[in-house]
């Protein structure tokens, strides 16, 4: 007779890898390898999670979170499809080094002004959460956080003696008002999406995200880039092509997105010595002006 | 911190607005802005605090962040402004008889949001509406960009109406009331 097991007990991690079984918080509390190796997956890539094998509440909503961060069904059942996504991601560093959840009392300007973070960690953040959907805009946005840093401006940039912990970057990304995606209540910087639109071929890291970290990591090694866009007259793109460099010397930038762009333009606000270029993508326009 | 910079004063006028699906009256109070001497207005936030607004810019090129300091010269609120004036409202938002202050802030990235401030038990603490819930609510996937997403406190309707333009030609629009705000302790930090 053949025996149908739904206990987490009865399965391990490879079991549920292999499609012989799923975890779920219907297969009861008790211990499971299978659980604890979940857990301990799922805590290393950033979730408020302690592994004890056992699959109770807080594991059922981590799992779901997970599920919603990679754009899978929620239902809090981890079969093959989780499992295998899981697995894969456990060992990305777009996972464990980066962009791991935080709550909100953890992200925000008091936070990132006293130095919690790293700086790829804090840069790849705002990098991600300022446009989604444009790797050139991604480019151009942190562009402009260099120069800013480079400017050492009161402008750009918090002062290091009233953060004296703070790295330059986190001064600049810190600025009051400069950032809205370094406010506390911003979702998106807080706790990325890491894998919503990615695939097995690339491991299930957002293209996206993936592109924020590696520009991160190139802005605080010092690793020359740069971004095309289109050049703006007045408010009206055009098919003029600009390509800015983090590598060269010129004056400081803004950014902003293109509405607010063409409204304060409107409004006399966008001074003559600016050249605001644009990034444009299937979710909207970044511009970024570059002072002349 | 220098405080003789713009000070604006509090709550000359009072206007009341009632929502006719709740039927209960929201008592609000209208700002006025002005350079001259502290004012004061009791009952903002409990404690009988009143406050004064002071704009941290010294430069005069924009980046406003303007200050709330009550009655002890402790911070109790912060409006952001990249260009002009600020915005903010005193509205008992929970009918409790005080006063939360509403701000209508506006970040050099484009994006603005809405920002609510309130005493809880002698402790002060800042708002922002969730975003899960304006996704929810907008059925989008998520805020791709931030400057695409509008936050504000509508005066006339004494709600937030919130804007989404997704960038490919679905732009959505919402008024919500106060039940999906995400308090936190307010944390301030001063720059010197």
């Amino acid at each position: 007779m053949k025996v149908i097991c739904m206990a987490n007990s009865d399965y391990s991690w490879s079991d549920v890898l292999a499609g012989n079984g799923t975890l779920s918080i219907n297969g009861g509390l008790a211990y499971s390898s299978g659980v604890l190796s979940l857990q301990t997956f799922l805590h290393n890539i950033g979730y408020n999670i302690a592994p004890d094998g056992q699959f109770g509440n807080g594991t059922d909503t981590a799992v779901k979170q997970f599920q919603n961060e990679l754009g899978i069904t929620e239902d809090g059942i981890v079969g093959v499809g989780t499992a295998t996504r899981l697995n894969t991601v456990r060992s990305s560093q777009y996972y464990t080094v980066y962009g791991k959840r935080l709550t909100t009392s953890q992200w925000g300007q008091s936070n990132i002004l006293v130095g919690n973070f790293t700086d790829t960690n804090l840069l790849s953040r705002i990098i991600f959460a300022e446009d989604m959907n444009s790797l050139d805009a991604q480019k151009g946005i942190a562009i402009v956080i260099k120069k800013r840093k480079n400017s050492n401006s009161s402008l750009y940039m918090e002062s290091s003696s009233s953060y004296p912990n703070a790295s330059a970057w986190a001064r600049v990304i810190g600025k009051s008002g400069a950032y809205s995606t370094a406010n506390s209540g911003n979702t998106n910087a807080r706790t990325p999406r890491r894998g919503l639109r990615g695939y097995s071929s690339d491991g299930y890291v957002d293209p996206y995200w993936k592109h924020a970290c590696d520009t991160a990591i190139s802005l605080v090694n010092g690793s020359s880039f740069s971004a095309t866009g289109k050049k703006i007259v007045g408010t009206t793109i055009t098919n003029t092509s600009v390509t800015v460099s983090s590598g060269t010397s010129d004056a400081y930038y803004y950014q902003c997105n293109f509405t607010a762009y063409t409204s304060w333009y409107n409004s006399g606000l966008i001074d003559t010595s600016v050249v605001p270029i644009a990034f444009t993508s299937q979710g909207g326009t970044t511009v970024i002006c570059k002072r002349i | 911190m220098q405080k003789n910079l713009n000070i604006i004063m509090l709550a000359v006028g009072i206007c009341f607005v009632c929502s006719c699906s709740s039927q209960k009256q929201v008592d609000s109070k209208s700002k006025v802005e002005t350079s001259g001497p502290t004012s004061s207005s009791e009952h903002i936030l409990g404690n009988n605090r009143s406050f004064e607004v002071v704009d941290q810019n010294t430069t005069g090129t924009g980046n406003h962040r303007y200050l709330f300091y009550d009655n002890n010269q402790s911070i109790i609120a912060e409006n952001y402004r990249w260009r002009g004036d600020s915005e903010w409202h005193t509205i008992d938002i929970d009918l409790d008889g005080l006063y939360e202050v509403i701000c209508n802030d506006q970040f050099e990235d484009g994006a603005e949001r809405v920002s609510v401030y309130r005493d809880r038990n002698g402790v002060i603490e800042r708002g922002y509406i969730s975003e899960e819930y304006i996704c929810s609510l907008l059925d989008i996937e998520q805020i791709s960009l931030p400057g695409n997403l509008i936050e504000k406190y509508d005066t006339n309707t004494n709600t937030f109406f919130v804007v989404y333009d997704d960038g490919v030609g679905k732009r959505v629009e919402a008024s919500l009331g106060f039940s999906n705000i995400n308090y936190l302790e307010f944390s301030e930090f001063i720059c010197l």
